[in-house]
Parts: structure tokens; sequence; C-alpha cells
């Protein structure tokens, strides 16, 4: 059995009890993986573009993106991304509070991988989570994995 | 049948005029000098069209016919008929050119008014189409040998002379006569005259020729007798010689052959008209051997008695009792021997002889054949010579006849050589000829005869005693001689009259008739203006008067006098009629009228004055003018404007009370109407704005720009009747605040003037209301955004809180704590919830909706594959009718429907599968979409509260839900113009109507 290399995680998540639970539900997956909390919208594009603090980031596999953030909120970020030629093949996924329509639009339109929304309880949060390991992290594949 | 009559009439009277212009014909090659035939058919065919030819034709080949077969019977006989009817042709085809020439250049109709009609008329029907007939006439009677080529130039102009006279009098006439347009009148008034005069003329014409006739006639009656005596006398002569030779014979007992020739020596040398003279002794039948011996002696030569056979041959003579055979014969070279015939032998001779052999001397027929076969005009003369001495016995019998032959033609042809030149032609009738006229003639006796070329004199004649006809005609030279020609000239110049008197008449009676025609013509017309005045005058509703320098009314119209008391109006003419005034008024109405009747006229001026009760306000003008006899008169025009003046004013009241701001403003851009409502707007007086520019009305920024002020919009409208859609701008209280109004302009044109109509409305409020509006939906669109990702944010963190801690740390809790954190996590859910419905109904029409067309039947099968699961949960039965298209946005209905379709089966029976109808109606102007179920149902009580948002009518423990599905419901249905009720009447579950809109 091959060692097997451990996914990148980028999650970008103001809120530190998303962010504990997303991890929580996270922590469960078989495919190894490390997730790097920023939390705010700026935070993440200097993680990516590897600025202050951040100088020895890794350059993630897969992006998980709040929208609501203070300073850069997740649409700047995403449209940073997107315009950028060396972050632009990272699949973004958003993950969201909001089930309005004009949010998803929105997110798409600026070249989202998925929508995804934050869910209320546990259950369906590990499920979620679930969804996301099975899909994007065993059976897609991923630039760079 | 009609066609036929009119073509025999015409024929008819064709006939009839031909024979009464044969009447007229004169002496003996010329034609009729006058032929009223040719100007009758001519009018007939002009008047009565081509179609009466047959009848012309037919006309014109009888008279033709009648005048040869009257004139010579024999002449007919010897006359093929085809020649007669080709005669018939001139004419027709005279007329026919005629007929032609004046429809053609008058027209079919003429009614011969005036100068150039009647001179086109008679030119074209007489001078020059009668040149056809008479061409054509005398060529074919010289083809047929019936004139000589002397009398052609004759004939031919007496002919042209009498055809042309009888078209220039009879074809104006009658084609007068006979169109139905003219006025019998006129008709009279020139045909009586005209007639009167023709036969005036006929009868002078009558009389002269008859004179003219006498004279020559008497001329030739005289000369024909001296001709028969010359020729009676010559013959006597010459039988006198023969008679002498009975002298011989009773000379002497005896008489030889040599005697006889030596007696008879110089006969003919002397009278060479005798061409033999011969001795026939009667010898009877005893003594014939004994008399042929002795003649064959006496004469040298073989003598035998014979007789003539049919073909001349001689044949042994018949018995007889006594023979006349000729002994001697004495003769001219030419003549045939017939020595031994016997000529009593002869029918004709015995029966000339034997009649009675006592009465006279002479014997003579036209037996000429008998000696030479090729001469005509032979007469033989037998003289009998009796024996002497028997004298006295009866019964005496001649002892034989002394024969002459004469040739007649010998004396003849010096007397007609003579007369010949002298211009009387004479001819001799014997046999087949004469007996035509002979036997209705006594002896001794003459005649005239007349045909249409001539007078002949025929005279009876008789030689020894056989009757001959004696045929005396003139010839051309002698009638040309002898003609009267002045006489000949004043009938044609009488008949040229009457053609003239004819054309003055016409013209002088077609004048009057035009003349009174356009009389009758203008008086209508005066009539028809009088009385159109008249109708004006009374219709028009203004007033019209008229008065002459005293004040007094010389006329008036209805609607003056309806300023007077109805008994009254008839008296008003003739006097002042300013009784109905003021005193003041009548001052300043007399006034007036002096003014008018100094300067020539007056301005308008108003009047106010009270009649009959009622306030009226005139505006009257009054202009002098001048009647026929010049006397100065005025005319007065009133106009009672009192309706107009109240109009004008509600107009204004009306104008003024609008609630819109009006202005009317003149092309230049000069304010010239502001009503209340814009005093309010603006806050100026009307006083301050009215003849100042309409730039003043808004700020100095928006006055300056080149496009967008206030003139430029109220002077879009380019022409009149135009108008502008309203305009938003800027305005410019009178306190120096700007406000938004609305401003709309029309181009309005009354008369030459034209201006524009603005209506402006102060549209500040609405603009207020517009942005609170736009902020309060901002506000919404901020809180909702904030409830969706900041409200909601905390609640999930409890929810997830309490849930992990009831997972993970469930070992450090009692079950009380357990308990309260199971409903931390419960209403920390349902709030998530009631957020989520919150936006989720808020969102409704929030964002920008697409509406298409789309299909209900998709919309609610999309929704049933959306339901799949809960509907094989529970085992529903779904029935779809036909479902209408709508306009709509699908998202919307798909979500509406399926609020519906889950409600129906979440609030079923238990125990019992939901059966769900889906079915459309249209009423009017919506479809009626119904979504029935066998469920619970709901009391009518709650039909509005379910409507409402949160409300539920069941605990969340029996049906969950947070009472949002229907409040979204009416929502979508309110949004697309439609709602959604609860049918209150349906039992058995419920049912709900969405009624949307049917386009």
């Amino acid at each position: 059995m091959a060692i097997q290399q451990s996914i990148d995680i980028l999650l970008a998540e103001d809120e530190d009890t998303d962010a504990f639970f997303f991890e929580q539900a996270l922590g469960a997956s078989a495919v190894p993986n490390a997730v790097h909390r920023v939390k705010d919208g700026q935070q993440a594009v200097d993680f990516l573009r590897r600025k202050g603090e951040h100088r020895q980031a890794p350059r993630p596999h897969i992006i998980f993106l709040d929208i609501n953030m203070p300073r850069l909120d997740g649409y700047d970020v995403l449209r940073e991304i997107k315009a950028d030629e060396g972050l632009r093949d990272i699949p973004v996924i958003i993950i969201s509070g909001s089930s309005d329509e004009s949010d998803i639009v929105k997110s798409y339109r600026n070249y989202a991988a998925a929508y995804v929304t934050k869910s209320k309880n546990l259950e369906d949060m590990s499920d979620l989570v679930k969804a996301v390991d099975s899909f994007w992290f065993q059976q897609a594949r991923l630039p760079g994995f | 049948m009609n066609l036929i009559a009119k073509n025999l009439f015409v024929g008819t009277l064709y006939y009839v005029f031909g024979r009464l212009g044969l009447m007229l014909s004169a002496d003996p090659v010329m034609a009729t000098l006058f032929w009223p035939g040719a100007g009758v058919i001519m009018a007939a065919l002009y008047l009565g069209g081509y179609r009466l030819l047959p009848g012309v034709y037919i006309g014109a080949a009888a008279v033709n016919f009648s005048a040869v077969y009257g004139s010579d019977p024999v002449l007919l006989s010897e006359l093929p008929i085809v020649r007669i009817l080709l005669m018939g042709v001139p004419p027709t085809l005279q007329a026919l050119t005629g007929a032609y020439l004046v429809r053609r250049f008058l027209g079919p109709q003429t009614r011969l008014e005036t100068l150039r009609d009647v001179g086109i008329f008679s030119v074209c029907a007489g001078p020059v189409s009668c040149l056809i007939s008479p061409t054509l006439a005398v060529f074919i009677l010289y083809a047929y040998g019936l004139i000589s080529p002397v009398s052609i130039p004759l004939s031919w102009t007496t002919w042209y002379v009498g055809d042309m006279l009888g078209v220039l009098v009879f074809a104006p006439v009658c084609v007068m006569v006979f169109n139905k347009a003219i006025s019998i009148r006129r008709k009279v008034h020139v045909a009586a005259p005209l007639v009167s005069i023709f036969f005036l003329v006929i009868c002078a014409f009558f009389y002269a020729i008859k004179h003219e006739n006498d004279v020559r006639i008497e001329q030739l009656r005289t000369d024909s007798d001296l001709i028969a005596l010359t020729l009676q006398s010559a013959l006597d002569e010459s039988f006198a010689q023969l008679t002498s030779v009975r002298g011989l014979f009773y000379a002497s007992d005896y008489v030889s052959a040599s005697e006889f020739g030596l007696f008879l020596k110089h006969v003919f040398t002397e009278n060479p008209s005798v061409r033999g003279v011969y001795w026939a002794p009667r010898i009877v039948r005893e003594d014939v051997r004994a008399f042929e011996a002795r003649a064959s002696k006496e004469l040298g030569q073989s003598y035998k008695i014979l007789e003539m056979g049919a073909g001349g041959e001689g044949l042994d003579a018949a018995d007889r009792p006594a023979y006349f055979p000729i002994f001697f014969a004495e003769q001219s070279a030419a003549v045939k021997p017939l020595i031994g015939y016997d000529f009593v032998a002869i029918p004709d001779v015995r029966r000339a002889i034997e009649g009675d052999m006592t009465g006279r001397d002479l014997r003579s027929f036209e037996a000429g054949s008998i000696f030479m076969p090729q001469e005509e005009n032979h007469l033989v003369l037998f003289i009998p010579v009796f024996d002497m001495a028997k004298v006295d016995e009866l019964n005496l019998v001649p002892k034989g006849f002394v024969i002459g032959l004469f040739n007649i033609e010998d004396i003849l042809g010096e007397i007609r050589g003579a007369w010949a030149e002298k211009g009387i032609n004479l001819a001799v009738l014997t046999g087949d000829r004469a007996a035509a006229f002979l036997p209705q003639m006594a002896n001794d006796s003459s005649v005239f005869r007349k045909d249409r070329f001539g007078t002949k004199y025929l005279k009876t004649f008789s030689i020894a005693d056989e009757r001959w006809l004696l045929s005396f005609s003139l010839s051309p030279a002698y009638v040309e001689g002898r003609v009267n020609w002045g006489m000949w000239y004043v009938l044609a110049g009488s008949f040229l009259f009457t053609f003239l008197a004819s054309g003055f008449l016409l013209i002088v009676t077609g004048h009057g008739a035009a003349t009174e025609a356009i009389v009758s013509e203008k008086t209508l017309q005066l009539k028809d203006q009088t009385n159109f005045l008249k109708v004006v005058m009374d219709n028009v509703p203004d007033m019209l008067f008229v008065k002459n320098e005293q004040h007094e009314i010389v006329a008036a119209n209805t609607a003056f006098l309806k300023l007077y008391p109805p008994e009254d109006r008839i008296n008003v003419v003739g006097r002042t009629g300013l009784e109905v005034f003021t005193p003041e008024e009548q001052v300043f109405y007399k006034q007036q009228d002096n003014l008018a009747f100094s300067k020539g006229y007056t301005e308008v001026f108003e009047s106010n004055t009270d009649y009959l009760g009622v306030s009226r306000t005139l505006f009257t003008r009054k202009i002098r003018f001048q009647d026929s006899e010049g006397r100065f008169l005025m005319l007065g025009l009133a106009r009672d404007v009192s309706e107009i003046l109240t109009a004008r004013e509600h107009l204004e009241s009306i104008l003024m009370a609008t609630a819109d701001g009006l202005m009317v403003i003149e092309e230049s851009g000069v304010i010239s109407t502001f009503n209340k409502a814009c005093e309010q707007i603006f806050g100026f007086e009307r006083e301050e704005v009215i003849g100042k520019s309409v730039s003043l009305l808004e700020p100095e920024s928006q006055a300056m720009e080149e496009q967008g002020n206030f003139l430029y919009y109220v002077t879009l409208p380019g022409k009149a009747g135009q108008s502008t859609k309203r305009h938003e701008l800027w305005a410019r209280h009178r306190n120096g605040t700007i406000f938004p109004i609305y401003l709309a302009a029309s181009h309005v044109k009354v008369g030459a003037t034209s201006f524009y109509c603005a209506i402006v409305r102060d549209i500040s409020v609405e603009k207020k209301a517009q942005e609170d509006l736009r902020r309060s939906n901002q506000e919404l669109e901020d809180f909702a955004y904030v409830a969706s990702h900041d409200l909601k944010a905390p609640l999930r963190h409890l929810s997830l809180s309490a849930n992990f801690l009831l997972r993970n740390y469930t070992d450090l809790l009692d079950d009380k704590g357990k308990e309260l954190l199971g409903i931390v996590r419960k209403s920390s859910e349902r709030m998530f919830e009631m957020i989520d419905s919150l936006l989720a109904y808020s969102s409704v029409g929030r964002q920008d909706v697409e509406m298409s067309r789309i299909s209900l039947e998709e919309v609610v099968r999309d929704v049933i594959e959306g339901v799949r699961s809960q509907i094989e949960r529970s085992g529903a039965e779904i029935d779809i009718g036909s479902l209408p298209n709508i306009s709509g946005n699908k998202a919307l209905m798909i979500q509406l429907f399926q609020n519906l379709m889950e409600n129906a089966i979440k609030y079923r029976h238990k125990d019992v599968a939901p059966k769900i109808k889906v079915s459309a109606a249209r009423e009017g102007k919506f479809w009626k979409v119904s979504v029935a179920d066998n469920g619970i149902g709901i009391d009518p009580q709650y039909k509005e509260k379910i409507f409402k948002i949160f409300q539920r009518l069941h605990g969340e423990s029996e049906y969950d839900g947070t009472g949002i599905g229907l409040a979204i419901c009416q929502r979508i249905a309110e949004f697309h113009g439609g709602s959604i009720s609860l049918d209150e009447t349906y039992s058995g579950g419920s049912r709900f109507v969405i009624a949307l809109p049917a386009v």
C-alpha cells in the first residue's frame, strides 16, 4: 500500500464555530488531509500568494470559501483566484449560510466549483462533508494530486 | 315591321314627289328643272338613318320605271328591266352622300339654328352631293342611247340644277319638320311661309311652262301641217304623172309595148321617186291562151301568167275567172322585172282593189317589198283603166290597171332634210309602230304625245286610201333655239329665293329659339338664385336687415324678426322698429346708423340689450349701399353672441379650475394663459407671468440648455394636432425652490393662429414616494442579506453545538440537562427554518424574474417529478386535467404547485391514500386552476388565516412545517397578477383555486 499523499485544504472561514464543526467532520475522512484555516478573505489571498506570515504556505489542492467574511468577502477572493492564472485551476467550493438564490447564482458566475450551504445540525453537516470528501477527495481527480 | 313601314313610306313619298317633278320637266332634252324628291330622300336618309336605303332605292327605281313606261310602252318592251332598275341607283347614292356629309359635319340631329348649320347643310346636301346623280344618270342614259351626245351638257345641267334646287328647298324643311327636338311653333313659322312661297312659284312655273309649251306646240303644229302639205303636194305631183298614163289607154283601144315605152320615156328622169310603171290588163280565163300567145309574139319572149309564191318565186297561176298579169313594164334598173305576175293573186292587193273597184282612182299599199325586197317606204299605186264604152254600166270591171312603184323616201328625204335644219324631225310611222297609235285616231287628225324626253306631234297622213302616221318631234337645237331662257332663269331664281327664304327663316327662328332657350334658362337661374338667397336669408342664424336713412326697416330676415313678438313680426317692415329697445339703446343704434350712412360702414360693435325678457349680447356691423335707383340704404349684420360668450366663460372657468396646471404658450414662447393650478404649482400670480417667456418657470441652468428645457418640449409637437408624451423636467418655484414636474404639450391651431398648450403637474410627492419605495426595497434587501448570513449563523452554531454536546458529551448530562439541550437544539433549528421561510417568502419577485410563455402541464409534471418520493411513500394518485399555457415564471410556478402538492400529500387522512386532482377552466379573462385533494380539509373559517405567514392550523407534532407555504403561494399568484383562494364549497378534502390571467 502506497503512502497516501495528504490533501492540502484551504478553509477560509471567519466563524470559529463553523470552522470547528467543519474540521470535525473532515477529520472523519478516509483521505489524509491538512486543513489550513484563514479567518478572512485578505488572509486567504495572502495565503494563496504566500505573503507575510504565509510565506511557507503550501499550494492548496482545494479551497473551501465562506462568503460572509470581514475585509475581503468570499466573492472578492473568488474573483481574485479566478483572475489569477496561477490559481484559477484550484477548485473553489463555496460554503455559505445563505440559501438565497442570488448568492448561488453569483458564486457559479464567478466560477465556483460548487456551492454548499452550512447545515444547522450535525448529521447534515457530516453528511455534507462526507459527500464532499467522497466526491472531491476520492472520486474526482484534482490538479497536482 | 315598323322599319318596313317607314321604308315603304319613304319610297312612296319619293315616288309621289318624283311624279310631281316629272310634271315640271321641260322639253325635250332637259331633265326636270325642279326635283323635290332629291331633297325628300336626302332628309329621310339623314334623319332616319341608312336603314331607309331600301325604301329610297325602291322609290327612285319606281319613278324611273313609271317615267319610261308612261312615255313609250314600246320603249319599255325594248329596255331590259335591269336598266330601269339601274336608274334607281344615282339618286340613292346622291342622297346617301348628302346624308353622310351632313352627319359628318353637323351630327345626326342638327336643329338648323345658325347660319353655320344652314350653310354647311345646304352646301353638303346641295351643290356638292348633287354632282353625283346627274353625272351617273346622264352617263347611263347616254350609254343606252337614250340621249344624244349633243344634248349631254344641257341634260346634265338641268338635272343638276333640278336636283340641287329640290334639295335646297326641300331637305332643310323636311329635316326641320321631322326633327322631334324642334318646337311645333318654329316648324310652323318656317314651313308655312315656305309652303306658300313654294306653291306660288310652282303655280307661276306651271303657268309659264304651259304658256311656253303652248307657244312651242302651236309652232310645232303649224310647222308640221306645213310639212304634211308639202309632202302631200310632192306626192300628188308624182301621182299625176302616173294618172296621165291612164289617158294613153283611154286614147286608143290598143296600146302596144313600144307605145307604152315611148310614153314613159322620160318619166324616170323627171321624177326619180318613180321606180317603175306597169300595165296589167284584165284577162278572163277563156282568153288566157290567146293572150299568152299574143304577148309572147309582141314582147319577143316566152310569156306565161304567173303568181308569186311565199318565197317570191314564180309559180303557174292558179285557176281563176280572171287574171291581171303584168304585160308592159318600164322600170329603173334596181327594180325586179315581174313580167307575167298576177298581182291580184297577192291577198293584200286583192283586198285593196276588190273592195271597191269603182270608187277611187288610186289604190295604194306599202308593198315595196314585192318589187324591192331591200328597200322600205315603197308605195305601190293601182290606177284602174275602164272600158270607155261600158262606163255607164253598173258593176263595171276595169279592163286593166296601171301600176306605179314609188319610193316615198326620195320625196320625204328632201322635205326632212329641209326641216331638220329648222329643228323638226320627221318620221313616218308605218306597220306596227303606227298600229300602236292609229286605231285611236280619226282620219286627218293629230295628237301630242309627251314623255320625259320631249313632246311628239303625231299626224295621220293618207296616201291614196292608205293611212300613215307622221311623227314630228323637236330636235334639241329647235328647243334650245326656242327656250325662253328668261323664264327658266326666273324660275330657278324663284327656287333659289325659296331656298334663301327657307335658310333665312331657319336662321331667324333658330336664333329666336336659341334666344328663347337662353332667356328661359336665365330666368330659371335667376329664380333659383332668388330662392337660394331667400332660403339662405331666412336660415342664417345672423340677423340681416336693411334700413333707409329715416331708420325705417326696408327688409329683414327671419332671425332679425325674432327680436319682435310673433304677432308683431309682419308689421316690422316700414317702421323703425326701435321701440323694443330702451331709450339709451335707441339713441345708440341711431348713432351707428348715421355713422354707417356718413362713413360707409361701421366697425363691429358690441351691444347688450334686453328683449322679450332675455339679456342678449350682439355683435353688429352696418354697411351703406345704394339701390338701383340710387337711394342710400344700410345693411345691418348682427350676430347674437350670448351663447358663445357664456360658453367661453364656462370654458375659462373650467380651464381655471383644472387640477393640472395649464398654460397656453404663443409660438414665440410667451405665456398667454396661466390657470389657477399653475399659480399654485409655480407660486406666481397670473399677471406676473402672462407676456413673459416660459423660461421664467424653470431653473436657469435648464433654461440655458440647448434641448431639454421648457421651450424645447413645449414646441416639440411640430404640426397642429400633434402632442408629446409627458416629459419630466425641473421647474422653479417663485421662491427659488427647484422641483420636478411632468410636462406634456400639444400644438393647437385655431383659424390662422396656432399656439401650444402645455399641461404641467408637480410630481415632487410622487418622486418622493418613488424614492421611499426604492429605499425600503433596498432596506429589505439588506435585511434579507443580513438575515441570510448573520442572523442564521448564531442559530446554526447554537443548534450544531447543542447537537454536538448531545452526541459527544451525553455522559456528562443528566436527563433534565439532555432534555433542555434537546429543546435548545430543536428551537434553534426551528428558528433557523423560520428564517429560511421568511427569506423564501420575501424573495418572491424580489430578484429580476424572467417571464415567459410556460405550460402549466409541464410545470405540474416537473412538480410530480420533484415530489416523487413523497408520492410513492404515501401512495398518492394524481389526476392532471388539461392545463393552459400562461405567461409567467416557471420556477415560481413550480414552487406554487409544489407547495400545494406537498400540502395535499401531507394533510391526508391517516391510512387513506391521497387523491389529487389538478384541473383548469376558463372564466372570463382568467384561468382558474384548481388543486383538489381528499385530505383532512380546512375549516372555511380559516380561509384567510391560512394564507398569512407562519399561521398554522395544526400542532407541529401532527404535521411539520413552518406555515409559510400557502403565504408563498399567494405571493406568487399575486406576483403573476392573479390570486389564490380556498374553495369553501368543496367538501371531502380541500380545494385551492388559483386564478391566473389568461394572456
